[in-house]
Formats: structure tokens, sequence, C-alpha cells
């Protein structure tokens, strides 16, 4: 009787232990997809501004296999790898949304000084040369003319 | 004195030509041709990372080695994720022909699923070592698989058998990796209509 009980015993406490380490396990899952979706979210806007991503893009592979690990331990029912996997992917992303806007920040800033002195500059340059050579021509007409004149 | 009209040619060209010059950068950003075809590169290579040798007759336990690559041409840095899955000659493989909406991947369920992060205008190769280990049947004239050793990761395959082939003379098995692409829009992944396949023997000693 005593052993039926302490295995009965054994059994709901061993469930509840192994339900509750699942639900621990897609919740740890679940926060570290969500910092991945931000964290690429972030790196496709660096990108558009015209930064180099290469290193985001490392940290988010790294990060990305590490989520791989994590969803396989969990299907094989071990969950305490698959927390520890995923706690290990949102270590690695941390600080990772503000290293992106930083870059973001840096390359549009700089795509703005590249348009301004590509862009503006080299058409303004333009209409200025041939501003200045008009009036140049124009300048050397006159002053031709006059000496014609004199003489 | 010669009259300065006689250089007018000499002044416009020297104008037109400094103009230009000046003009350059501006000219060489606004005169790009628009990028028009937007799309993924999904390859497979052998061990010497050439298009040959690919594992063919497959041996239980032994290491094989192969290299997956993906180029990223669709204009952004992308999400990709790779559904490794295995199939026999009886089940139906992947589509990728026609129309990417009117793809479909396989039914099958996916052994191991990872993600790959590409820049717009990259390539990114993952190397790929695996092994199957596997029992030949010969009650029932069938390969019956245990699991598969993917990059040190071992993927349950008890379900997984593969029968004789008697047109072909063989166990013959695939191994593919389907390419999903995540939408932001969705939330979520979508089948990107690609997928690259790997034909097995596999051999088993009676």
């Amino acid at each position: 009787m005593i052993i039926w009980l302490s295995a009965t015993f054994f059994l709901i406490t061993s469930e509840r232990v192994s339900a509750t380490s699942s639900a621990e396990s897609l919740t740890a899952i679940n926060a570290a997809e969500n910092d991945i979706i931000q964290c690429y979210t972030a790196a496709k806007n660096a990108e558009k501004a015209g930064a180099n991503i290469t290193d985001l893009l490392i940290t988010l592979n790294e990060a990305g296999t590490l989520l791989s690990k994590a969803h396989l331990a969990h299907s094989e029912g071990d969950f305490d790898s698959a927390i520890e996997f995923a706690n290990q992917c949102k270590t690695k992303l941390e600080g990772f949304v503000d290293s992106a806007e930083d870059k973001e920040k840096t390359a549009s800033h700089a795509q703005y000084v590249d348009f301004m002195v590509n862009i503006v500059g080299s058409i303004v340059g333009t209409v200025l040369v041939i501003l200045c050579s008009s009036t140049l021509w124009f300048f050397l007409k006159k002053r031709m003319e006059k000496t014609e004149m004199v003489t | 004195m010669r009259n300065l009209d006689e250089y007018r040619a000499i002044f416009l060209v020297v104008v037109a030509v400094a103009a230009l010059l000046v003009a350059s950068p501006a000219l060489s950003r606004l005169l790009v041709y628009p990028r028009t075809e937007f799309f993924t590169e999904l390859w497979i290579l052998g061990p010497s990372h050439k298009a040959e040798n690919y594992p063919y007759n497959v041996t239980r336990n032994q290491n094989y080695a192969v290299f997956l690559g993906i180029g990223n041409r669709l204009g952004y840095c992308a999400y990709y994720m790779v559904k490794v899955k295995f199939r026999n000659q009886s089940q139906e493989a992947p589509t990728s022909f026609g129309p990417v909406e009117n793809r479909s991947p396989s039914s099958l369920p996916s052994l191991f699923n990872f993600s790959v992060f590409v820049a717009d205008e990259q390539i990114l190769e993952t190397p790929l070592t695996f092994s199957f280990d596997y029992v030949y049947n010969e009650s029932t004239s069938s390969v019956n698989f245990s699991g598969l050793k993917l990059n040190g990761n071992w993927l349950n395959m008890t379900d997984y058998t593969v029968s004789w082939d008697s047109e072909k003379n063989e166990f013959r098995g695939f191994l593919f990796f389907e390419l999903w692409l995540y939408n932001a829009s969705a939330g979520d992944f979508q089948y990107h209509g690609r997928f690259v396949s790997l034909r097995f023997n596999m051999t088993a000693s009676v």
C-alpha cells in the first residue's frame, strides 16, 4: 500500500514537474525567438540605412544556432537544456539592438553627407562651372571688343 | 589679333568636359539601372567544395560532408530557415517549379530546423556533416532508421523506413533541405519555393 501510494505520488509529482519544465522551456524559447525577430528587424533597418552589418549577422547566426538547439532539446523532452540554450541565445543578443541602432544612425549620417557632397555638391558644382564659364566668356568677349574699338 | 569667336568650339568642349567631370559623382548614382529581379540562390556542394563526389552509397554510421549555400538577392537582409527532411522513394518531394506562390513544401515533418541570416548581395555557406544509423530488416526487406547525426546533433528517425526498390536495385532515400523565408508582415516563415536534395542508396550488409 505504501509502495503504491509512493509510486502514485512520484508519478503525479514528476508529471507536474515535467509539465512545468515544458511550459518554462516554451516560454524561454518564445522569448528568445522574439529577441531574434527584434534584432533581425534592427539589423535590417541598419542595412537599409547603408550600414555594414556583417558583424551583426555573425552574432545573429550564432544566436540562431543556439535557438535551433533549444528547439531540438525541447522536442526531445530535454527541457533544462532547451531553457539553457534559449537563455544563451538571449545573452548573445544583449546590446544588439543598441548596436544596430548606432550603426543605423552613423550610416544615415554618412548617407546624408554622401548625398550632400556627391549629389547636391556635384549638381551645384556643375551649375557653377557653366555659370562661371559663361561669365568668363562674356567678360573676355567684352574686353576683346573694347580692345578692338581702341585700336 | 585673332577673334575670340574662333576659340568658341574649344571653349565649349573644355566647359562641357569640366561640367561632366564635376557632375560625374551625381551621374554615377542617378544613372544606375534599377534591380528588377529579386530572388534567392540555394545550392549544395560535395565534400571537395565542388559540384561532384556527392555522397551516394551510404554506409551506416559513416560521416559524410557537404556544403549548403544560400545567396541572397532579395534586396534586403533575409532571415531564412532551412528545414532538414528525409523521404523515401514513395513519399512526395516538395515542388520548386512554377510561380513561387504555387510551390508547396513537403508535408513530412522536419528533422531539424536551422536559421540563417544573409545580408543583401551576400552568400553564406554552411558545412554539414552527417551520418545515418539504421538496420537492415531482412524479413520486410527494408532499412529501418534509428537516427541521423547532423553537425553533432542527434536526430530521431525511428519512424523512418526505406523499402527495396527493385527497379533501381537500391534502398533509395532522399535527404533534402527546404528553404523558408521569414515574412515580417505575416510574422511567420513561408516556404520560399526552393529545396536541394541528396539521393542515397542505403547500403546494408546481410
